[in-house]
């Protein structure tokens, strides 16, 4: 073991104990010294990656394995000696606080004084829609590998904005899919609407109904209800739920409200007796609530490791992760979206032969990348990656110390399936930057 | 100390209190800025610039009229939202903005925030102190929320992007200028007003509301006024704030914005005119600073704060004032104690 490798185990092995932005920033420092392992290897302009995700506010518990685990790419990708064998990678983090006007902030100022070349990230969608400017008009590279608001890709297009998650259209679309095919495999006739009252929950609500009709016209909508904002007291609606005895259950709800309405609706028992299909359900609440997440409810997940366990860059990464930090801590989808970010971004400076941002942009339009989901293709008229969303019951497995989505019952919906709308369309919806 | 060197200062001391060297001060280093290298001070500069004047605008609440405000943001995110929205309008096909619809974009900023207070001070006024507080933390909540939800007139959570300047104040140091000139001239008026009849009623307000009323003094329009002059400065900053960020976002509006006001303020010494302002220099370079080398940020700025309330409650200026005034008292050998706070402005 070579003396760079000890300081690098050394730094991992502070972060099992450390705050993860400690780590970080002894990172960003640290990535720089850990010298290319091939001593004959010239070393030439290193590569600044900027990470922006927050470490603090909502988005904070999410993106926790991401944070950690974008160093561990990155430090494998240097003991070859980086980018080309030649660039080794500097990863400049901070916090966005998940905040638009900070994400803006850190991102100019990590553009200005780091020079970074690409900024991954970030965990808001509101927060990448103000990046996006900056990196836009800096010419910078942004990834975004969790925030999937279809704005990024479609309305405020950047050919220097690519994604890596399925965007927001797919993730409800692949709900329709999911949920007419089990409507027809068990004979569904019947369902209620639950959903956030403002904007979002009404357009999902409206998406979905609309969409339902079609695919699957035998389910009727016997009851609509709808919560304000913030609701801390879902008990009348459950009931209400339960009274209506519907087939199963469509919910538009996101955030903080899911969560609360998940906990009340489990100790009531509601998903007992009401199949719940639609919600997310990372890897991320799988490990975390593996004792109070009711078992048989149907969530959607973004990329979870178990979905592709037979994909080699999916083994590399589970046994990476694991084997720091810890058996129990499989990447969530958080991480593996990121990792596949660092690896797509290698993949598309070795095709490009350089690290120089326009030639990696333009290795990146249209590429086919490996990533832990498989090989994935970059949709041509919005930089979108053609990657799947998942939907399954959740279950009790022998092989896993928590819950994961049952083999049998799991939908994946690919990408290209669901992505709306069509390529002409977006290009109608592309607002022309000045 | 030798006397003749002193003399020009003391008599903009005399004649402004400490805001006057301290205005002087700030101006020389503000005008050098774009001379140091890398767009990026000069891009915190502007930052400072902006929050400045926000912070300035919360004490003419705070400072002058005694009354503390947790929801100032909902005015400055109600300009930054106006001229968003105008600026959006103004964009062409290609989008760009011609100069001088950018510059009419930002005016839309300051009306709309004024007609704001307007309506939220015509309820807030009939309060004070801690009640002033909490319904200002409400209304302005109330506002955040509108926003936030109503997709199809603000675009919701998302937020606005796509503000980008024309392309001569793309440029970070023309911007800046821009903004230097606003925020002076806007200073400019906003003295004016403190030091007017109406500012002196503003500080019998703050200091015994009930001897105001028996001088004759409407207590309640008064407030009111200066809640619409206060929120229409905020409105100001908040124009200058979209193009600047080239976005807005709901936030703009909430109350950890306003909590950036009250920081600025405290830190500054809010019983200064000039005080807010070098709070913003304060709390944004250390904010631009701090963040290089630790998330730790919110850490950061809690510790300073403790640190302001428990041992300097006036403020850096608060307590340059004081130390002046307890020198000269020795100097004068005077009886005169050093009366914190409620010295010239």
């Amino acid at each position: 073991m070579s003396t760079t490798d000890r300081k690098w185990e050394a730094l991992i092995d502070n972060l099992k104990v450390s705050r993860r932005d400690f780590v970080f920033t002894s990172l960003a420092a640290g990535a720089l010294s850990l010298t290319p392992r091939f001593a004959g290897a010239q070393t030439a302009k290193p590569y600044k990656l900027g990470v922006l995700l927050p470490s603090t506010g909502t988005g904070a518990n999410y993106v926790e394995n991401a944070i950690k685990g974008i160093p561990l790419a990155v430090a494998e990708i240097n003991a070859k000696g980086g980018f080309l064998g030649k660039h080794p990678i500097e990863i400049v983090y901070r916090d966005d606080q998940t905040k638009p006007d900070v994400g803006a902030r850190e991102a100019k100022s990590i553009i200005l004084n780091d020079k970074v070349q690409t900024i991954i990230g970030t965990y808001s969608s509101a927060v990448a829609l103000a990046i996006e400017e900056i990196t836009h008009e800096h010419k910078v590279l942004h990834i975004a590998a969790t925030s999937n608001s279809s704005k990024i890709t479609q309305d405020n297009y950047s050919p220097y904005t690519y994604q890596f998650c399925p965007d927001s259209n797919m993730q409800s679309g692949a709900v329709v899919v999911a949920v007419s095919k089990m409507v027809k495999k068990n004979n569904w006739k019947s369902y209620v609407s639950i959903g956030q009252d403002y904007e979002w929950g009404r357009d999902t609500h409206k998406g979905f109904t609309t969409e339902l009709v079609k695919a699957a016209p035998q389910a009727k909508e016997i009851k609509q209800l709808w919560f304000k904002l913030g609701e801390t007291d879902f008990t009348s609606y459950i009931t209400a739920i339960m009274a209506a005895k519907p087939d199963f259950l469509f919910g538009a709800i996101a955030g903080k409200d899911s969560e609360t309405f998940l906990q009340q609706a489990g100790q009531m028992g509601l998903f007992k007796r009401v199949p719940f299909p639609g919600g997310l359900i990372s890897v991320t609440e799988l490990r975390q609530l593996r004792k109070t997440l009711p078992r048989g409810i149907i969530g959607l997940a973004r990329c979870p490791f178990f979905a592709h366990l037979k994909e080699p860059l999916m083994q590399k990464y589970i046994k990476m992760h694991r084997a720091k930090f810890g058996d129990d801590n499989y990447p969530d989808d958080w991480a593996c979206m990121h990792y596949d970010a660092v690896y797509g971004l290698e993949q598309a400076i070795n095709k490009a032969k350089s690290i120089e941002t326009e030639a990696v942009v333009k290795a990146l339009k249209g590429a086919t990348l490996d990533t832990c989901r498989g090989k994935r293709t970059m949709r041509d008229c919005s930089n979108q990656l053609d990657v799947p969303s998942y939907v399954g019951e959740v279950w009790d497995s022998p092989d896993y110390p928590f819950p994961i989505y049952k083999p049998d019952t799991m939908i994946v919906v690919e990408g290209h399936d669901v992505w709306t709308p069509k390529c002409e369309d977006v290009e109608k919806l592309k607002k022309k930057r000045a | 100390m030798n006397a003749d060197d002193n003399r020009g200062r003391s008599r903009l001391y005399a004649k402004y209190g400490l805001s006057g060297p301290a205005a002087v001060v700030l101006l020389f280093f503000f005008l050098l800025v774009p001379l140091l290298p890398g767009e990026f001070w000069t891009i915190v500069s502007t930052e400072i610039l902006i929050l400045g004047l926000f912070a300035m605008s919360f004490n003419l609440l705070y400072g002058y009229m005694g009354q503390i405000s947790f929801g100032h943001a909902a005015f400055f995110g109600l300009g930054a939202y106006a001229t968003a929205m105008v600026f959006t309008r103004f964009k062409t096909v290609g989008g760009e903005i011609s100069t001088p619809d950018f510059l009419l974009s930002l005016l839309a900023g300051p009306p709309a925030a004024a007609l704001g207070a307007l309506i939220v001070g015509f309820f807030c006024v009939r309060l004070t102190g801690i009640y002033f507080a909490m319904l200002s933390l409400a209304f302005g909540e109330l506002l955040f929320y509108i926003v936030f939800s109503w997709y199809s007139f603000t675009k919701g959570d998302d937020g606005i992007q796509g503000l980008l300047p024309p392309l001569f104040f793309q440029d970070a140091v023309h911007y800046y200028y821009l903004t230097l000139a606003i925020v002076i001239a806007a200073l400019l008026v906003m003295w004016r007003i403190t030091e007017s009849p109406f500012g002196y009623i503003m500080r019998t307000l703050r200091d015994n509301q009930r001897r105001a009323a028996f001088l004759g003094i409407n207590v309640r329009l008064h407030m009111l006024m200066n809640f619409v002059i206060a929120g229409a400065f905020a409105g100001l900053a908040g124009a200058l704030w979209g193009p600047f960020s080239r976005s807005v976002s709901p936030g703009l509006l909430g109350w950890q914005e306003s909590g950036i006001a009250v920081f600025m303020a405290l830190i500054g010494g809010a019983g200064t005119f000039v005080g807010p302002l070098l709070g913003s220099v304060i709390y944004t370079l250390l904010q631009a600073v701090v963040t290089m080398f630790t998330t730790y940020w919110p850490l950061t700025i809690g510790t300073v704060i403790l640190l302001i309330v428990l041992f300097v409650p006036g403020g850096v200026l608060g307590l340059i004032e004081q130390r002046i005034k307890s020198r000269r008292g020795q100097a004068a050998n005077a009886g005169h104690e050093a009366a914190s706070g409620t010295g010239k402005r």
